[in-house]
């Protein structure tokens, strides 16, 4: 029997929004592809309950929500802690939990980095803009009516509980959230625009995330890259990690909500597998970057698949599918 | 057409740049080129963006690699000569603009910066047929080009918090059309009643390669298309005037 579960929101924290892998196909047309930030973890949360990684799920920022389950859930926590709790006793992350009708999900505070992923099994129902439920806010598009959510929303289940199963994302599968991060880079496209002092001063500083921190990118503070020539790149598409040097000689690193066009001068960026962990950042963070090469890159997006279909085909025996 | 240089940008795309001057013509190849890679199959291509000398293709790196991705885009270059195929079909569309006032709040700034008059700005902006060389920034917003070089002119130095949705911009010899409100720092000359982006349908109305005629509209009731969020936009919500 398909049945339909409630979340009630009490409180709607300091940026929830729905999200799931991200919107594709539609950056010609100048729509961002969204998605969650730290997609990995975003996809261990579902994968651990025996969804489809792309099922839609919550992302809180900073301060997490308080959610009242007028149903009994299944649901599982990932990324960075907030220290959840359920009526107030610890709630595990990186497990599936049983969460009884009339329980509330809140959270204490934030521990380590600085966006939390709940997933509920069967996943929350959204309708699908261009292809997608990911909410994108400057353009009111996605998720719960292109909002964050707010006290006194509903969020409806898919498919209640049919029996709670018991999966743990093992140590050695999850990112781990570190502060102070080195973060791996490959440099370009427009590297060769620069001098090979500020090549030097870019990977050889430490920057500090500013107060301009958010789903579109990241201000950095440090020491100012020089750039010879800003005015020369025509507007052009933009990579998921750029990092951009404005006209100041400011890094701007390029995350999920990034304009699709840009006109700056990217130095480098972030390779795919890092760019999960740079946005688990918050403001006041430091960082340095490292430049490895495009085979590295891709062979450590191949090893993070072939983790992800491990731990998925191991789940998918615990929940019988 | 010259072979175009391949750059990573990170490990999810590749950037296809032309060393050319941009013309609608290399353009045009660009976006031949988009839709020969959205018909060509090539496994692993998540996302394509066309701009004004640039193509970016995003992939799958667990699907192909870099090399064979490059490789399978340099086999569907478009050939000059043997390749005239329509594989797409391009449109004309005509914008209607009211301008000046207060949905034109720097078309006399404009005008008084290049020391002629607001009706040879109207009408120079209007003379041109303007070519969809990129859509970005905004979801449907087009960068248009080029202006007329005697109307040419700088963005605001203080972008505004706030630029309404169918405002109609000049920056630099391009000029665009605010498809959502938004901040912004193009300077405002005009406003277009017409959508360009309707979310609950899925629906742009310009893509790459399109061409679009500005029409100067001198009096706001003869706005075309005027739906109810318009007309409150307008005139205020005066039910019952």
């Amino acid at each position: 029997m398909i049945c339909m579960g409630t979340v009630k929101v009490i409180d709607g924290g300091a940026l929830t929004t729905i999200q799931d892998l991200g919107r594709f196909g539609y950056q010609s047309y100048g729509v961002p592809q969204s998605g969650a930030m730290d997609s990995f973890a975003f996809s261990l949360g579902n994968i651990a309950l025996g969804n489809p990684e792309n099922t839609p799920g919550l992302e809180c920022t900073v301060s997490g929500p308080v959610l009242e389950m007028q149903s009994d859930e299944i649901l599982c926590i990932t990324g960075g802690d907030m220290g959840a709790t359920v009526n107030g006793d610890p709630c595990p992350m990186w497990r599936t939990v049983h969460v009884k009708k009339g329980s509330v999900l809140s959270f204490q505070g934030l521990k380590s980095g600085c966006r939390t992923y709940i997933c509920f099994r069967g996943g929350i129902r959204c309708p699908f803009v261009l292809g997608s439920a990911s909410t994108f806010l400057k353009a009111s598009m996605g998720g719960l009516d292109g909002r964050e959510l707010r006290s006194g929303d509903f969020l409806f289940i898919e498919g209640g509980p049919a029996g709670y199963k018991e999966v743990a994302v093992p140590h050695a599968v999850r990112a781990g959230i570190v502060n102070s991060p080195e973060i791996r880079v490959l440099m370009g496209p427009q590297d060769d625009l620069f001098s090979a002092g500020a090549v030097a001063t870019f990977l050889g500083s430490q920057y500090q995330v500013g107060v301009q921190a958010d789903r579109m990118g990241y201000r950095l503070s440090g020491p100012a890259v020089k750039c010879g020539d800003t005015l020369s790149v025509f507007s052009q598409g933009t990579p998921l990690g750029g990092i951009q040097i404005d006209g100041e000689g400011v890094p701007i690193v390029l995350l999920r909500d990034r304009q699709t066009v840009g006109g700056y001068p990217v130095i480098a960026t972030v390779i795919s597998v890092d760019v999960d962990l740079f946005a688990q950042l918050k403001p006041g963070d430091m960082v340095r970057f490292a430049p490895v090469s495009l085979q590295e890159a891709a062979t450590l997006y191949k090893e993070r698949l072939r983790v992800k279909n491990e731990f998925r085909e191991a789940t998918r025996c615990v929940w019988g599918e | 057409m010259e072979k175009p240089f391949f750059k990573p940008a990170g490990d999810l795309a590749v950037i296809v740049e032309w060393k050319l001057p941009v013309t609608p013509e290399l353009n045009r190849y660009i976006t031949d080129l988009k839709f020969r890679l959205e018909l060509g199959e090539i496994p692993g291509i998540t996302d394509i963006v066309p701009a004004y000398s640039t193509l970016m293709v995003f992939y799958d790196p667990g699907v192909i690699e870099y090399s064979l991705l490059i490789e399978e885009i340099s086999r569907l270059l478009p050939r000059e000569q043997s390749d005239r195929r329509k594989i797409h079909r391009n449109k004309t569309v005509i914008i209607p603009v009211f301008y000046g006032g207060e949905y034109g709040p720097d078309l006399e700034y404009i005008a008084a910066a290049k020391n002629m008059s607001v009706e040879d700005v109207v009408k120079m902006h209007c003379g041109s047929v303007y070519y969809v060389y990129m859509i970005g920034f905004l979801p449907g917003f087009p960068y248009l080009g080029f202006v007329d070089e005697r109307i040419s002119v700088g963005r605001r130095s203080d972008p505004r918090q706030m630029v309404p949705a169918g405002s109609v911009g000049i920056a630099g010899r391009q000029t665009g059309i605010y498809s959502i409100s938004s901040p912004g720092g193009w300077q405002i000359i005009g406003r277009t009643p017409v959508k360009l982006f309707k979310a609950e349908n899925n629906e742009f109305l310009l893509s790459v390669g399109d061409k679009v005629i500005f029409k100067p509209v001198g009096d706001k009731v003869k706005f075309s298309d005027i739906d109810p969020e318009c007309w409150g936009d307008l005139y205020g919500n005066s039910e019952g005037d």
